[in-house]
């Protein structure tokens, strides 16, 4: 992997929210520096110049140096991509990792571009940047690696959407789960990650019941996990094997797990609205829990 | 640091520049208890000053939820915890609110956020206490202020630990809110470039682009956060009270000063802003018939937001009479009671100039009341309730009639056809 | 409206501590409504759809917890006070020389 390039508006944003950590004479010389931009008539010599100026000064307050660090150790992700970028995430949540094809000129060995996507504000934190890239970093590694049989798109379920998101759910709760498993014991994580994941885990797969934390537990010490394997988990997890396929909602006509069994039923009112609509449909034969709350939901407006 | 006269905090304080007042202020009042979020001045707003790239985080005006929302994210949570961190258990009132126009509050006895900022560890340079909110808390204004989420199967009921809400079963209220054109503005004691001026004529408060380099102390430093930093030019922006307008140069004005579009635009009627007229030492020259002075130092209805931060705010809020006092007190300080008491059973008079709120796009620097008989007694929500048939008139710049409001009976009749005809 | 487990680390996601409030506070927000949509000159219907329409959600969701029938009752209320005149705005004179002042009448409200 070459030496990664940056976003000029994280690079620029990092700076910013440096600077007032740098020592007050430095502060200062990067604000003569950068005042003195604003002068410039011409738009793109103006722009040329404070990118060239904040990446000089990225680059003196070190804000690169966990990145190339983590990428020197990784040697199981630098021999695999070719060239990286750091770009911008607006939000925690988009923080990542991405592997990104693009077209080379060596077609017979094409190597993906490895993306990271960070806050700026991440950058000034080392520790927590550090457990980011080596979380990601793995992720990036199995993928790259044929042992785990990395396939991009999942099976698709005949079930709709609604399946496919909850295949896609359960398969990065695994994912994450070996992940944060392998990462804990090189002590590259720590507890707060387990409890993370346990914590998706038992959402997850709250169907596994009692089964739940071994299961947990199987994974979390899974070494060699591998895609299909992950797969094969996620579709049909133990329970749901030996329940058979789920059924469809009488109204909605849905695939769900389980119909809607709250505390109450269905209210005359709402019953009145739901027949209205359906007016085959009885009470015995039941309704998935959105369907409960549309129904519930005009009921009011009908009134 | 010079010392300079708040007197909505009934006392002087310390601020980093001397005393400066400009003729007339501009000001505005809000009626929270009309506001239905509908968001037409945030939009308002926007299609005027703010459409334009790199400017897609900024909403120079915007209504939020409280105590839920904010723009950015828990702007005044924030603040108001620097404050109690910097000087913990006396951010409190003393005094007793008065009459006169020089601590209708009382006094406030805690510390502002320039006093925090002289006394706290920060930096030399930092003269406001202050911080630079996320990109995170800039971007997503109105999310999930409505409906917050819960959890899952637990429905319409208060979290046992009251840590996470599922929804808003309790009180809620909206704050509309643009730039308040501080009397001391906090933006403009940060600024290192003193690219942050009050206008001497209006007292409006803008910021010179030219002179701007981008610092962001003013983002920092204003505890309302109503400057934006804006990335591809590089500088801060703020909301400029569409100047034109006030100023009666815009061409739709007809050399008349005109409300700013987020007024006009208000179809819950809940806004009003015009000019008041500012004495020497700076507090609000008696004005008596000014409908702003009256909201504010007669009918006391109308409260400054946050007070207590010491910019000496110029917008006002007739507060939300639903909600429990001790927020509102934190939010409006110690006026709200009386303000509440007298908005519920309003006076003829308050009545009176409730009804001038939007029936003009031009600002209103006086009003007349004729009075007419009696044509009401009863009682409502067990308060007496008296109407008269009162003809409110209403004056622009030049004393020129803009126009009056009464009220007729019978009930004239109109067909469904033509309902909303003139 | 969704109901996923909160994300505590989620920006987006509102977490909040419980603050007092009940029946009677909702009470006294639909009537300052309705009190000041009154004031403003609103008809009954106006009135009663700012509560039922989902948009408005102060309102609506007084009108959930309360229902159609109280809500009616306390617009009726303070319609039985404001809501009896019409509220009459009159432009006053434009200022163009040569042409005859005609003041405009703007009826707020029908019957």
């Amino acid at each position: 992997m070459t030496q990664p390039t940056y976003a000029p508006d994280l690079v620029e944003e990092a700076v910013l929210l440096a600077e007032p950590t740098a020592p007050a004479a430095s502060a200062q010389a990067f604000r003569r520096e950068r005042d003195r931009i604003y002068e410039i008539v011409d738009d793109d010599a103006r722009e040329a110049s404070f990118r060239s100026l904040h990446l000089r000064w990225f680059a003196r307050l070190g804000l690169h140096r966990v990145i190339d660090q983590v990428a020197h150790q990784r040697v199981d992700v630098a021999d695999r991509v070719n060239v990286s970028r750091v770009v911008r995430a607006l939000t925690r949540q988009d923080e990542g990792a991405d592997l990104v094809d693009e077209a080379t000129l060596d077609a017979a060995s094409p190597t993906p571009t490895l993306v990271l996507r960070l806050c700026p504000s991440t950058l000034l934190r080392p520790d927590a940047l550090c457990t980011l890239l080596h979380n990601e970093l793995t992720h990036v590694a199995d993928m790259l690696d044929p042992a785990f049989g990395y396939e991009r798109r999942l099976p698709a379920s005949e079930d709709g959407p609604s399946a496919d998101n909850i295949l896609r759910d359960r398969y990065r709760v695994l994912w994450d789960t070996t992940i944060d498993g392998r990462l804990t014991r090189v002590g590259l994580a720590g507890p707060t990650e387990r409890t993370a994941r346990w914590r998706e885990f038992a959402s997850a797969f709250a169907m596994l019941g009692e089964g739940c934390e071994s299961a947990f537990e199987e994974w979390f010490n899974r070494t060699d996990p591998t895609h299909a394997g992950l797969v094969a988990f996620a579709l049909t997890p133990p329970q749901l094997a030996n329940a058979g396929k789920p059924g469809r909602c009488p109204l909605c006509r849905f695939p769900v797990a389980s119909l809607d069994a709250r505390d109450g039923g269905v209210s005359p009112a709402t019953e009145a609205v739901i027949r209205a609509a359906h007016p085959a449909w009885r009470i015995e034969l039941g309704l998935c829990s959105q369907c409960l709350d549309l129904y519930e939901a005009r009921q009011p407006s009908c009134a | 640091m010079p010392t300079v006269k708040n007197w909505q905090l009934g006392r002087d304080m310390a601020y980093p520049y001397d005393a400066r007042y400009p003729e007339r202020q501009f000001a505005f009042v809000f009626n929270i208890n009309r506001c239905i979020a509908c968001q037409s001045c945030t939009m308002a707003c926007k299609s005027t000053w703010t459409f334009s790239k790199g400017q897609e985080h900024m909403w120079w005006a915007n209504v939020e939820t409280k105590p839920y929302g904010g723009y950015p994210r828990w702007w005044d949570v924030k603040i108001l915890e620097q404050l109690e961190t910097a000087n913990p258990g006396a951010q409190v009132w003393g005094g007793t609110p008065g009459d006169g126009r020089l601590a209708p509050y009382g006094t406030f006895e805690g510390q502002t956020i320039f006093e925090a900022a002289a006394r706290a560890l920060s930096p030399d340079s930092a003269r406001v206490l202050g911080y630079l909110p996320t990109d995170e808390e800039w971007n997503s204004p109105n999310i999930y202020e409505d409906n917050p989420v819960g959890k899952r199967g637990v429905r319409n009921a208060l979290d046992d630990t009251g840590v996470q809400l599922p929804v808003h079963k309790t009180w809620f209220f909206y704050l509309a809110r643009i730039c308040n054109h501080c009397s001391y503005p906090a933006c403009l004691a940060a600024c290192p470039r003193k690219a942050i001026y009050k206008r001497p004529e209006d007292g409006i408060v803008l910021l010179d682009q030219s002179e701007c380099r981008g610092y962001r102390k003013c983002v920092e430093a204003c505890p309302y956060k109503k400057t934006m930093y804006r990335g591809n030019t590089r500088t801060s922006e703020k909301c400029i009270a569409c100047y034109p307008r006030v100023e009666g140069t815009d061409p739709e004005s007809n050399g008349e000063p005109m409300e700013t579009r987020c007024m006009e635009a208000c179809i819950g009627q809940i806004r009003m802003q015009g000019l008041v007229t500012i004495a020497e030492d700076g507090t609000w020259a008696e004005d008596r018939y000014n409908p702003l002075y009256f909201l504010v130092h007669v009918a006391k209805v109308a409260l400054p937001l946050y007070p207590q931060f010491g910019t000496q705010p110029n917008g006002y809020y007739i507060p939300p009479r639903w909600v429990p006092r001790p927020y509102l007190r934190q939010m409006f300080g110690p006026g709200v009671d009386l303000a509440i008491e007298n908005s519920i059973s309003p006076s003829r008079e308050l009545l009176a100039v409730l009804q001038l709120f939007r029936r003009s796009n031009r600002i209103i620097f006086r009003y007349e009341i004729e009075e007419g008989p009696k044509i009401y007694e009863g009682s409502l929500h067990g308060r007496k309730v008296e109407l008269y048939n009162d003809t409110v008139i209403a004056f622009g710049k030049d004393g020129r009639e803009l126009f009056r409001t009464t009220v007729e009976e019978p009930v004239h009749v109109r067909s469904n056809a033509h309902a909303n005809s003139i | 409206m969704s109901y996923h487990d909160p994300e505590p680390e989620d920006p987006q996601e509102l977490v909040g501590v419980e603050l007092p409030g009940d029946e009677a506070v909702t009470r006294e927000m639909a009537a300052t409504f309705a009190d000041e949509f009154a004031q403003l000159g609103l008809t009954r219907i106006q009135i009663l759809s700012l509560y039922r329409r989902a948009e408005y959600t102060g309102a609506h969701q007084a009108w959930r917890l309360l229902g159609e029938d109280e809500i009616a009752r306390i617009v009726d209320e303070s319609l039985a006070v404001y809501g009896r005149f019409v509220w009459v705005v009159t432009d006053g004179p434009e200022e163009v020389a040569g042409s005859v002042a005609q003041p405009l009448r703007l009826v707020r409200r029908g019957s």
